[in-house]
């Protein structure tokens, strides 16, 4: 679900929030005088916010994957610029990417949307197959992350909850794992819960589409059907038809879907004559109805003025 | 093409030596079965590199090859029941300021010190230290006392088995020492600030009569990349704040001004340093703060 009117806040406080942001790509000679003054060059002048499936929260079409900064005061760029969905993990410098996020929206904790994500790892292979004193253990695990999380970022409750980079079904679908996220939601302390994943997603999706429990899915998505690390070398390519069916299912059973990796595939041109731009990328992505939002790692206030064009 | 060949067997030659001698450096480190008691090493290692670390720490990776990240070798411990007790991770960041950079900004304040390496500490059911280039974490399953006690004697043995001992960076020596914040130490090797022409940075914290305060220092590559990337940030700082004063006398340049989150900041270059004083409420105390680092830079 899309909308372009912003509710989430105050007037007030969006005109001056957005309005530091336009003043703040004027004087970087980012948008700006096309922003303002052509109406041809962008149609809105607002950022753009959706609706998270079923879980019913409103986020920024681009969102920020906080994972690549420990700066704080970047992330109050990207608030100011119209960014509310903000992602992080446990994983992330050893949770100081959260305690760090706390020191940013202490003060307005329900202005923005908090994804984070907790490591579920098996002890032991054959231990998926095994009962009570692994399910207890995994529970504890997730348990004991969540508190963490919890405790770092300051809050009482986190906006969604995922499985950092499931990449098998057995894991989704283990019954300690459900049974910690219906817990945990029936206290208060999450409000969606959810998975990520790097690859084997369409496999994934179609076991998410077949139980319905998950609320929010983040998987790479991209125009390219594939990426490659910008560091590192890692290559994943996936059969794009056949995720966009089971991405369409995801959207008729209200998932909510949070793409990554959408600048991985490059840049890209809308019709192969004008320049690539990852403007353009991301753009794709968001022009797919069953995309609520894009985790964009951004590390500089130079890609947060480059990326968050996407969503006006 | 057949004068190239024996060069470029030669090369190939070179590259799988330079692989094999990491691995082999790697492994060094690693305890032997004989120096434990009442536990085993699996003798299975797993090395991870550029290409795959993603497959073992996530979107992790990205932070750690930004530091510099070469290679990496996990494994196991079992007690004597065959049971799972503790995964040791040693990760070769290239070089000790990499490995102080990663260990830095992974630190958890609420740790425990301990003595280890160069520095060291234990949160949780995890210990951490770093030395020389290389930074390491021993995590327990169960924290028994049993457990905490074999993590303790694990650490031992790998910091003596590593053959440098590395020292702490240079550069934090120029920051003044009252009021700093112990563990607030650390290394930025990219996007200083959120900016992407600023690199190799380092901050500290500081607590001072009920004032909070950050310092920053910025390392440019000569004078004159320098002098470009502080305008740039000059006109960044209007964007999110004002400048107060542009006509300071400090280094080469400075300037002062109001940011919407750090509050008061003081900036100033000299040569290839930038310095930068965030949140002070005077002005006055800043400034010779930032003169006594400029002198203190050679």
């Amino acid at each position: 679900m899309i909308e372009n009117n912003d509710n989430l806040m105050s007037r007030k406080d969006f005109l001056k929030k957005s309005s530091t942001g336009l003043l703040a790509f004027a004087l970087l000679g980012e948008i700006p005088f096309t922003l303002l003054n052509s109406k041809k060059a962008y149609t809105k002048t607002s950022p753009e916010y959706r609706i998270l499936g079923r879980a019913e929260l409103k986020v920024s079409a681009v969102g920020f994957g906080v994972s690549r900064t420990m700066e704080p005061a970047l992330v109050k760029s990207a608030i100011d610029a119209g960014i509310n969905f903000l992602d992080t993990g446990r994983i992330y410098y050893n949770g100081q990417n959260e305690v760090m996020l706390e020191k940013v929206i202490a003060g307005m904790r329900k202005e923005v949307i908090i994804q984070s994500k907790i490591i579920v790892s098996m002890r032991e292979k054959d231990e998926l197959n095994k009962s009570t004193g692994v399910s207890k253990r995994i529970k504890n695990m997730m348990y004991s992350s969540l508190k963490e999380s919890l405790k770092a970022l300051q809050t009482d409750y986190i906006d969604i909850l995922l499985i950092h980079g499931a990449n098998t079904v057995d894991i989704i679908e283990h019954e300690a794992v459900m049974d910690f996220f219906r817990v945990a939601k029936e206290k208060g302390q999450i409000r969606a819960c959810g998975f990520s994943s790097h690859d084997n997603q369409v496999e994934l999706l179609k076991a998410a589409n077949k139980s319905k429990f998950y609320d929010v899915i983040m998987i790479p998505y991209n125009h390219k059907g594939s990426y490659r690390h910008s560091k590192g070398d890692h290559y994943n390519e996936w059969d794009q038809q056949a995720l966009e069916s089971e991405l369409k299912k995801a959207e008729r059973n209200n998932i909510g879907i949070i793409a990554m990796k959408t600048c991985s595939g490059g840049a890209y041109s809308p019709d192969g004559k004008s320049r690539p731009s990852y403007k353009a990328a991301l753009k794709w992505v968001l022009n797919h109805s069953y995309i609520n939002s894009m985790a964009v790692a951004m590390g500089n206030v130079k890609e947060i003025n480059e990326n968050v064009q996407a969503m006006f | 093409m057949k004068d190239y060949i024996p060069i470029l067997i030669s090369l190939m030659l070179v590259l799988v030596n330079a692989v094999v001698i990491k691995a082999e450096e790697l492994k060094s480190v690693i305890p032997l079965s004989s120096e434990l008691t009442d536990f085993r090493m699996n003798q299975k290692l797993e090395y991870y590199n550029k290409e795959n670390l993603w497959r073992y720490i996530n979107g992790s990776a990205s932070s750690y090859l930004a530091y510099g990240f070469e290679e990496m070798v996990t494994f196991q411990v079992m007690n004597l029941k065959n049971r799972l007790e503790i995964v040791v991770d040693i990760y070769d960041m290239g070089n000790s300021l990499n490995a102080f950079g990663i260990f830095s900004v992974e630190r958890v304040p609420e740790g425990r010190d301990l003595e280890f390496g160069i520095d060291s500490f234990q949160y949780d059911n995890t210990l951490f230290f770093w030395q020389d280039k290389y930074y390491v974490k021993l995590m327990a399953y169960d924290m028994t006392p049993k457990t905490v006690q074999f993590l303790s004697l694990l650490a031992q043995i790998m910091t003596q088995k590593i053959p440098e001992k590395g020292k702490r960076p240079r550069l934090l020596t120029v920051f003044p020492e009252k009021g700093r914040l112990k563990k607030s130490e650390r290394y930025i090797k990219r996007d200083v600030l959120g900016q992407e022409y600023f690199a190799d940075g380092y901050s500290i914290d500081y607590d001072r009569d009920n004032n909070q305060y950050k310092i920053f220092l910025i390392c440019g590559k000569s004078p004159k990349e320098t002098k470009q990337s502080f305008q740039k940030y000059l006109v960044f700082i209007k964007t999110v704040g004002h400048i107060t004063d542009k006509h300071i006398k400090i280094g080469e340049q400075a300037f002062a001004g109001t940011h919407n989150y750090y509050g008061k900041v003081l900036f100033a270059r000299k040569g290839r340093y930038i310095v930068g004083f965030l949140g002070f409420d005077n002005q006055n105390f800043a400034q010779e703060i930032i003169i006594s680092m400029f002198s203190r830079l050679t």
